[in-house]
Order: C-alpha cells, then structure tokens, then sequence
C-alpha cells in the first residue's frame, strides 16, 4: 500500500502548474520549428517565430505566455493501494488558488456564471482510477475562454455516414477556427455518454504531436482531417497560410445503439499541458 | 509586408486611408483597454464615469492583463477574442474610436461600421501576452474599477505590432482570400 503524503503531492502538484504557464511541451515546439520549415506565407512565418519569441521571453521573465491563464482541468489518476493521507479536493483547490495568486496569474473566472460575480480563480478536477500499483498521476491541462468558445459537438443518427461526420468536423472546424489562436491542436471525441464524450475529447490534447490513434483506421482519419483544414489557408491568427492545425487527435468509446455522439475541442497553440508521477 | 508607424490618439483619422489589410502597423502612444463587460456598459449608456473623457480618434484594444509582476508595470498582455464586441461596436464608434485592436475574425456588421465611421480593426499576436509587455511603456486604471480584471485601463505603447484585418474601404482579411 503507497501512501502518498501531502507534502509530496502539494510540492510536485505546485511545481508543475507554476511550470506550464511558462514553458511549452517540447513536442509542440518541434512542430512549430517543423511547420516554420515548410510555411510558405510570410505573414505567418512571423506569426510562428513570435510563438516561440514568446515562449522563450516568458520562460526568462515569468510572464505567463497568454494573459488568459483560464482554468486547470486537472484530472487525476489513482493506482491500486494507494491512498491519500490528505483531502485530496481541498488539496488541489488550495495548490490551484496558492500558486494563481503567487505567479500572479489573472484571475479568469466568475463564480456566478450568470449574475458574473465574485472574480477569482477555480479548477475542473477529475479524477479516475488505473490498473497500475502504488503510483498517482497528475496531468493538468490548463485552458483559456478563447479555445473553451469554440468547443463544439453534435449528436448524429447511428446510421449516419462516417464521410458525412468527417465533414462536419472538417467544415465547423475552419468556420470556427480564426476565433481562437491558430495553429491548434484539434481533439475529437467519438463515442460515450454525452459527458463522457466531450471529456475524451479533450483528453486527447495529452497526446504527443504526431503520435497516432492506434487503430489505423482512426489513425488515417486523423491525417485526413488534419490535411483538409491545413489546405483552408486560414493560417496563425487567421492571416493566411498552411499552418492552421499541427494535429488532429481522435479517441472513442463505446456507445448506445441509438447514439452517436462527436465532441470536438480545438486547443490554442498556447498549449498549457504536463504531467506528473507521484 | 508593408509597414507603418502610427501615433495615437490620430493627429487626424484621414491618416487611415493610407492603410490596407494585411499591413504591418506599429502603434505608438495612448490606447484604451477594455472587454465584454465595459462594452455592455458603453451600449448600455452607463456611461457618466467616462463622460468627460476624449476618444475622439483613439484606439481600444480588448484586453486583460494579468497583475503586476516583480519588475514589470504589468503582467502579459495580449489580445482576447473580438467577436464577442461585434454587436457593441457601433457604440464603441459612436463616442469616437477609430481603431480596433484584437484578435480573431469579425461579423460582417463590423465590416460595414468600418466602413461608415471610417475606422479599422487590426489583428495583434494572440497567445503571446508576455511578448506584447516589452510595448507597453505604462499602465493606469481609469475607469470601471469594479470590473476588476475586466476594468478599463489606458496604455502608452511604443511600437505595438499589428496587423489591419479589416480596412476603412471594407476590405477584411478574410473575405480577400
């Protein structure tokens, strides 16, 4: 039995969420050095270098990379025997608001989501358990309002045509895409309940630039979605361009017979994501 | 890529006809900063806390900032999503506004409103908020102080890159490709 204590959680916890607002996965930068490669619209060469600009002023100032600093979605993975010596929830809400209000981080949400009061910080905590021993993991992916907005999903007929899913993905992605901040990562979930399957969605965002879905079904739908938005020359920051998505993730899960639910989450390239074993 | 420095407030809005989407701009000198909130508030004419201020041909850039930090005025500082102005524009115009600064695609309305107030909407580095604090020379609260995050401040910026999206013709980025 692993009895994991707070002080051990809170630290690394801590660490790892001051960490993602001032630095990117190095996957996300290597695609971005990829796509400045291969960009051919100078407009959007500039936007890229900026992108890294950014990263590596921030890394050096502690500014955080985006002025959203949105919420956490924290989700947590729990082994057999292992337990907590500590209230795991109060935990995280304390780690979230100490570390917000030490880095300075604005404060991006509203508690009341209709009357818009009581300005200050909050967190998504999931958490679920894994056929692993004695170990915790901690992922954080923190979000912003700009990619959260264009968050979409739809329930189709199961007999509906995959070519005809793969389209709407395709046609609602680049409608909706200059809304947020190009280039993105785009995570589709297929599948699930309805709240489960706009959380597969987003969980795909975990996934490594470039690593594919391991069905090759999936796996080549992936590549073709990800080719039909880049030839829309929406570009970063919709000035033009081949870069608009750097990759396309999908997940599925079971579903009911009667259902068919798709929920696609597209992620800014202020992608504010990692990970920690505990 | 065409490139030009702009003062503001504008000596005279004329100065905007020269400018054409796609254009690099770099602005210096005062801008406005506010959001959702004081855009509802100005459409809504709950206005008397800036009645007496001058924007005439001034520039507001959607933004908020993230708190003061160690050595610097102000925290990151990039742009936030338009859109979500675009039915409050006209109001915003209306006290004098010539320029727009924000990120992301517009309505055809704010085409139009362009167009008739003779006005643009540029496109700054969204997602790069601690970049853009290296062109901010300072920051004051000036209005709206209940908003919090969303209040109304005014920067002095030195060389602020932009992009025009949307020109005083009517030209809009994304409806010449």
């Amino acid at each position: 039995m692993k009895i994991i204590e707070e002080y051990e959680f809170v630290n690394k916890v801590k660490t790892l969420l001051v960490s993602i607002h001032y630095s990117l996965p190095d996957d996300f930068l290597y695609a971005i050095k990829d796509a400045i490669k291969i960009e051919e619209n100078e407009l959007a060469k500039d936007v890229l270098f900026k992108i890294l600009e950014n990263v590596n002023y921030s890394s050096a100032t502690k500014l955080p990379l985006c002025q959203d600093t949105g919420f956490p979605n924290i989700f947590i993975k729990i082994g057999k025997n292992t337990c907590f010596n500590f209230d795991l929830l109060s935990t995280i809400n304390k780690i979230v608001q100490e570390v917000y209000e030490e880095e300075k981080l604005r404060k991006s949400c509203v508690l009341d989501p209709l009357k818009r009061t009581h300005i200050s910080h909050c967190c998504f905590v999931y958490t679920e358990h894994i056929d692993e021993n004695e170990k915790c993991i901690v992922e954080i992916l923190v979000r912003g309002g700009g990619s959260e907005n264009t968050t979409f999903s739809k329930n189709f007929l199961p007999t509906t045509e995959f070519d005809k899913i793969i389209n709407y993905i395709v046609e609602t992605t680049i409608e909706i895409l200059p809304f947020t901040c190009p280039p993105i990562i785009l995570g589709i979930g297929i599948g699930g309940s309805v709240e489960q399957n706009m959380l597969i969605a987003k969980k795909t965002l975990f996934r490594k630039i470039n690593s594919r879905n391991k069905d090759n079904f999936y796996a080549e739908v992936e590549k073709y979605i990800k080719d039909k938005i880049n030839i829309s020359n929406i570009g970063p920051l919709g000035l033009g361009g081949r870069t608009s998505v750097l990759d396309v993730f999908i997940e599925t899960a079971p579903t009911h017979i009667a259902t068919l639910p798709v929920s696609v989450v597209l992620q800014c390239h202020s992608l504010r994501r990692g990970s920690v074993v505990i | 890529m065409k490139e030009h420095y702009i003062d503001l407030p504008l000596k005279d809005s004329s100065e905007l006809e020269q400018l054409s989407v796609f254009d690099k701009v770099y602005f210096n000198g005062e801008i406005y900063v506010f959001r959702d909130q004081v855009h509802k508030k100005i459409y809504l004419g709950e206005t008397q806390e800036i009645e007496f201020f001058n924007f005439l041909n001034s520039a507001v850039y959607y933004c908020a900032s993230t708190p003061k930090k160690s050595v610097f005025l102000i925290g990151s500082c990039g742009p936030t999503s338009s859109y979500r102005m675009d039915g409050y524009t006209e109001a915003v115009l209306k006290l004098g506004f010539k320029v727009m600064i924000g990120k992301g695609y517009r309505n055809d309305s704010v085409i139009s409103l362009c167009k008739q107030y003779k006005a643009i909407y540029c496109i700054t580095y969204g997602g790069c908020g601690a970049l853009l604090n290296k062109n901010i020379i300072s920051s004051e609260l000036v209005a709206y102080k209940e908003l919090e995050t969303e209040a109304m401040y005014k920067f002095v910026v030195k060389n602020f890159p932009v992009f025009v999206a949307i020109d005083v013709f009517g030209n809009a980025i994304w409806k010449i490709r």
